[in-house]
């Protein structure tokens, strides 16, 4: 505040004052001392001044003129006043009268001041008063302190004065110094005073901001606070100060809200005083009012405090209407639910009643079901008695003689019966199972024989939809096992036969691993791997539970009760393991189950150890991963050092590193395809190389692969084992072809021959498919005088069902026919996303259009033959050996050497793969195409020149060259010919075989041409489009 | 891209023609000593071959034999091997001892007989003879 800092002033202002005031005291002080020390100076001078001149007598008179002190003449005689100044340096002179005649003082021009006389108050007060006179007088310019005496004579008249005068300076000098000194001290002082002062107003005027800003913030705080807030006196409720929120939540302005008092504003004055007199810190909900009249409720919280002695209350109003309004719903909305509550116990009490009932209700189905499965376990086996029967007289009656009708009925019967049969064994065991009725049985077994038995027949069913099979234990497990092998078989088989079924194309892989082991008992796990149509993972859960498919229309195209998975999920339980599954849709499932079994207490016969077959460095070829990883791991465990490589160059490429490191690989396990060079080709590389040819050559082929074992053997394979190769073969083989066991390599290519062609034996399955009654009896009479059955379907869309369930080796197809046409029913039979177990079924289509170009639609279609209506049996049969001898007729005699090894699968005319190799540039194909069939009379004609000249290695040249050629243009079967041509040895042979070779060019011939350049007119059905 | 086909069938040729026609010219021999010329009068016209398809099994002359000559004139040449012809081996199918020796005579790939389209390009971009 301003007055602070005048108070400051006035502070400094006295403090300087006094100091100036104590040195004036000071200074007088030394003053006056020097006066009087001066004037008793004065004094003794003139005492002795007076001495001297007495003297020289007391009689002092003027006489003549003269004054005379005794006899003594003063006038012009300075002897005394020169005596004084000698003795005490002062000034000293003696007048008569007024006018000097003795004295020390000079003049300017150096004579004695004699003659001048004496004027001013030193004379008023000598020569009127007649007092002696003390001051000051300037003399010479120089201040002198005076001192006169009057000069009696003996009458006491005043006659002259005697007169010492001492400098000033020489009593004053102390305090002339010490004047000088309080002086400047005294402005020292007064400035360092000033400064502090100063200093002290702008700190304090800094403070005094500080004070104001703090001000202006609580100033603003109060104002702006959201709540209402109002100053009280505490004694009289007159409102002192409001924020602007009182004004706006009142109404009234901040001159007429300081006008009034709390009373006023309050709806409730009476509560307002009580409050009032209460004074202590409060909230309270109140009633206001506003300038309009409006009540309206209000929280206020009141704090009191003393202000300069005056209590005043401070009040901060908040208006609480919403705050009520939200209340008051709540209250309503709390009541509500109250009310619900009260509802929802009484439910609750109706429910629990429902649940005990529920729970009755479930224990007696509970029971029901147990007797229903029961009941279902001992019918199930008493219709499976006479199914059986119905079956097996069904299939004995179909081999008597019956007329067509007959047959009909009696082959509806057997597969009818089949089916139901089927289902029915499901639900046996399933009702068995949950009935308690099954037992396990424990009994001694070898798991791997357990798996290779079991490998055997899956295999042909998975090679039939052309799947690989993968079957192998982990050398870890153990093999001789003491549990129920029917049911771990039973397990097996649902769940392959479920991979088997749901996958198209790839791989089924089962694998046995070893999960736990202790001396007497082993956890294994058993996985199912295979890369079909894989489940929905929220389809997963369902999966074992009774009855369920993963929907419903899985259950109508790919059959079956839905019972196998929950079968085999209470058979892994009854064994102490689980099962389960992982599988991602569309890339596959992987299956697993654990049982615990028994172990032998001596673990039999195991693979001979002691045939030292271990360090043998072996080789396998296979695209295969999971071939591999399964072959490399049994050769290890047997302590062989293997390794693999998935294609024939890497293969060469290992093998000349291994013979340039003097390792060579002494077995060489070959798959039969590979990505870059066939096995076979492969085979004849190694062969052909001197320094590597001395590798056992194994061929790898899958059970039922179209090939040719003799041919294997031609190439140079010394054995060939059927893959999922069972592990004694494995070893058998290894161990013969090593040379340490004695049985005979030829007796066992030639067994496992054997099991391979009787795969392809057994009765020839045909299915019908015609809409038209009578047509579907006029082809099953002429089937059926053929020896043949067949089982009938009515439209496109069964005969692709029939075709999923059942692996037929021949399709009568009618074009048109209801729901799906012949043509669709084709292609869905040909597309690998079908389910269909064999895509390559023969298919000979029957139409009533004997119209050209019909057949090439069929054809196009991807059927193989085409035969039109009214079905003329003649060419019914023709078509039939044409397309079901492939499956049945023997290998023909050693007479005709090259046409055996030719499969009889390859095809006159690849065009599909010629197209490819052109990347389908139709034209192209044709300017090839034609170019071929110009050139390659040419070439066959030098062929003949050279046989006829006796030029073999020409004539093999030749064959060389037409083999590339062909190969070219897709004459696949003219391309056979010619290699066998150039691989022969015997120059007749060749001869022979000449004319074999005109005949497959003109087959291309026709065929390349009918199919591809369609320029040469169309020239009846019975030629073979295939070899 | 320059190209030498080397073969003694009509129908390879013409495949090999057709294949390649869009990557430059192809001159023709139907066997290896045809082959061992062109080539030699190729590079005394400074007008190297980029690329020689060439079958193995030829009358005349071979095409290992012709390979061993062509890379010998290459070498008297004084080429260095970076620049050499890229060599692709066709055969057929069932020429195994051939396959190897084509290796050891340094041809640069193979491809077996019916010729792919796809497979020879994809041979010609691993040479880096075409993008």
């Amino acid at each position: 505040m301003k007055i602070t800092t005048r108070f400051l002033y006035i502070d400094v202002l006295l403090v300087v004052l006094a100091l100036a005031v104590a040195s004036l005291i000071l200074l007088t002080e030394v003053h006056d001392e020097a006066e009087k020390s001066a004037l008793r100076e004065q004094d003794n001078n003139l005492n002795t001044f007076w001495k001297l001149v007495t003297s020289k007598g007391r009689d002092i008179r003027i006489v003549d003129g003269k004054l005379l002190v005794g006899k003594y003449v003063v006038n012009d005689n300075n002897e005394l006043p020169d005596q004084l100044r000698d003795m005490f340096g002062c000034t000293a002179t003696i007048f008569m009268g007024d006018t000097r005649i003795s004295t020390t003082i000079l003049k300017l021009d150096g004579s004695r001041a004699v003659g001048t006389r004496l004027e001013g108050p030193a004379y008023d007060a000598i020569f009127r008063q007649g007092k002696p006179y003390r001051g000051e007088a300037l003399i010479l310019n120089i201040p002198y302190l005076t001192a006169y005496d009057p000069i009696r004579n003996g009458n006491g008249e005043i006659i002259g004065a005697l007169y010492v005068g001492v400098k000033k300076s020489a009593y004053f000098a102390t305090y002339e110094e010490l004047k000088t000194k309080v002086f400047i001290l005294t402005i020292i002082l007064m400035v360092l005073f000033s400064f502090i002062a100063l200093l002290l107003i702008r700190f304090r005027r800094r403070a005094d901001e500080a004070l104001e800003e703090s001000e202006i913030k609580y100033r603003k705080l109060f104002e702006l606070h959201s709540n209402a807030i109002l100053m009280l006196d505490g004694t009289t409720g007159k409102i002192i100060e409001a924020n602007a929120s009182a004004l706006r939540l009142y109404g009234y302005t901040r001159q007429e809200l300081s006008a009034k008092t709390i009373y006023e504003l309050s709806a409730e004055p009476d509560k307002t005083h009580g409050a009032m007199e209460q004074g202590q810190q409060i909230v309270e909900i109140r009633l206001h009012r506003k300038i309009d009249g409006t009540v309206f409720p209000v929280e206020t919280f009141n704090s009191f405090f003393y202000w300069k002695d005056r209590r005043v209350l401070m009040a901060a109003i908040r208006d609480i209407t919403e705050r009520k309004q939200a209340e008051e719903n709540l209250q309503d909305f709390a009541q509500k639910m109250e009310l619900k509550n009260k509802e929802l116990d009484q439910a609750l009490l109706r429910a629990e009643a429902a649940t005990s009932h529920a729970n009755e209700m479930a224990a007696k189905a509970e029971l029901a079901n147990q007797a229903k499965s029961e009941f279902l376990a001992n019918m199930s086996h008493e219709i499976r008695t006479p199914m059986n029967g119905v079956i097996g007289m069904t299939r004995l009656l179909l081999d008597t003689k019956l007329d067509e009708e007959q047959r009909q009925y009696a082959e509806t019967v057997r597969s009818s019966g089949e089916s139901l049969l089927d289902i029915i064994n499901d639900i046996l065991d399933f009702s068995k199972i949950e009935a308690g009725k099954l037992e396990m049985e424990t009994l001694d077994f070898s798991l791997r024989d357990l798996l290779e038995d079991f490998a055997a027949t899956m295999a042909v069913r998975a090679h039939e939809k052309g799947l690989r099979f993968i079957c192998a234990a982990a050398p870890n497990v153990p093999d001789y096992l003491r549990g129920d092998p029917g049911l771990v078989r039973q397990i097996l088989t649902n769940l392959t036969g479920n991979a088997v079924k749901f996958t198209h194309q790839g791989e089924i892989a089962v694998r046995a691993s070893l999960e736990q082991e202790t001396n007497s008992d082993t956890v294994l796990r058993f996985f199912i791997k295979d890369t079909g149509i894989g489940i929905p993972a929220e389809k997963q859960d369902l999966l074992f539970k009774k009855f369920s498919q993963i929907d419903a229309s899985a259950t109508r195209r790919y059959g079956g009760t839905g019972l196998g998975l929950a079968i085999s999920k209470q058979l892994t339980e009854m064994m102490g393991g689980q099962i389960g599954v992982i599988s991602e849709e569309g890339t596959g499932s992987e299956f697993w189950f654990t049982v615990r079994m028994g172990k032998q207490p001596v673990q039999g016969r195991t693979i001979d150890e002691t045939t030292d077959i271990r360090g043998t460095r072996v080789l396998v070829v296979d695209d295969n991963a999971t071939n591999r990883e399964v072959l490399i791991d049994q050769f290890t465990a047997w302590g062989l050092r293997a390794e693999a490589t998935p294609d024939g160059a890497t293969a060469l490429q290992l093998l000349y590193q291994a013979r340039n490191a003097g390792d060579p690989f002494r077995m060489t396990f070959i798959d039969m395809q590979l990505p870059d060079m066939d096995g076979a080709m492969l085979a004849r590389i190694i062969r052909a190389d001197e320094t590597i040819k001395g590798t056992r050559l194994i061929l790898l082929t899958t059970l039922g692969q179209r090939g040719n074992a003799s041919k294997m053997e031609g190439v140079g394979f010394d054995a060939y084992i059927n893959k999922p190769a069972r592990h004694s073969e494995l070893f058998d083989c290894l161990t013969t072809l090593l040379g340490y066991t004695t049985v005979a390599r030829p007796a066992q290519i030639s067994v496992l021959q054997q099991t391979a062609s009787k795969l392809r034996q057994g009765p020839t399955r045909i299915l019908l498919a015609e809409d038209n009654i009578t047509n579907q009896q006029v082809a099953l009479g002429i089937l059926g005088k053929m020896g043949l059955r067949a089982d009938t379907v009515a439209n496109g869309e069964e005969a692709v069902k029939a075709l999923e369930k059942t692996p037929y080796d021949l399709v009568l197809m009618d074009v048109q026919m209801p729901e799906m046409n012949g043509f669709e029913a084709t292609k869905q039979i040909r597309s690998r996303q079908s389910a269909v177990a064999n895509h390559e079924v023969p298919i000979i289509a029957m139409t009533a259009h004997a119209v050209q170009g019909y057949r090439e639609r069929c054809l196009e279609a991807g059927m193989n033959d085409y035969i039109t209506k009214p079905i003329d049996p003649q060419v019914l049969s023709e078509a039939l050996d044409k397309w079901l001898s492939k499956e049945t007729a023997p290998v023909s005699s050693q007479e005709t050497a090259f046409v055996s090894t030719l499969d009889p699968e390859i095809p006159v005319f690849d065009m599909a793969g010629m197209m490819v190799r052109l990347e389908h540039d139709k034209e192209l194909a044709r300017l090839v195409a034609n170019g071929f069939l110009e050139d390659m009379p040419r070439q066959i004609e030098a062929l003949r020149d050279c046989l006829e000249a006796g030029d073999t290695a020409g004539a093999k040249l030749r064959a060389h060259t037409i083999k590339g050629a062909a190969a070219n243009v897709g004459g696949e079967c003219l391309r056979q010919i010619a290699y066998d041509i150039e691989n022969a040895v015997d120059l007749d042979v060749i001869k022979d075989s000449i004319t074999e070779l005109d005949a497959h060019f003109d087959d291309l011939k026709q065929t390349m041409t009918k199919k591809l350049l369609r320029t040469i007119p169309y020239g009846g059905h019975h030629e073979n489009t295939y070899c | 891209m320059k190209t030498l086909i080397v073969e003694d069938d009509f129908t390879s040729r013409l495949l090999l023609q057709e294949f390649l026609k869009s990557y430059g010219p192809s001159h023709i021999a139907v066997n290896g000593k045809e082959a061992v010329i062109a080539v030699r009068l190729a590079l005394e016209a400074n007008e190297p071959y980029d690329l020689i398809c060439i079958d193995i099994m030829m009358p005349e002359m071979d095409g290992q034999l012709a390979l061993k000559e062509i890379r010998a004139q290459e070498e008297a040449k004084g080429l260095k091997p970076a620049d050499w012809a890229k060599v692709v081996m066709t055969t057929a199918l069932d020429d195994p001892k051939n396959v190897i020796g084509a290796y050891h005579n340094l041809c640069d790939a193979y491809l077996a007989k019916p010729i792919h389209k796809s497979k020879l390009l994809e041979e010609l971009r691993k040479l880096r003879l075409i993008k």
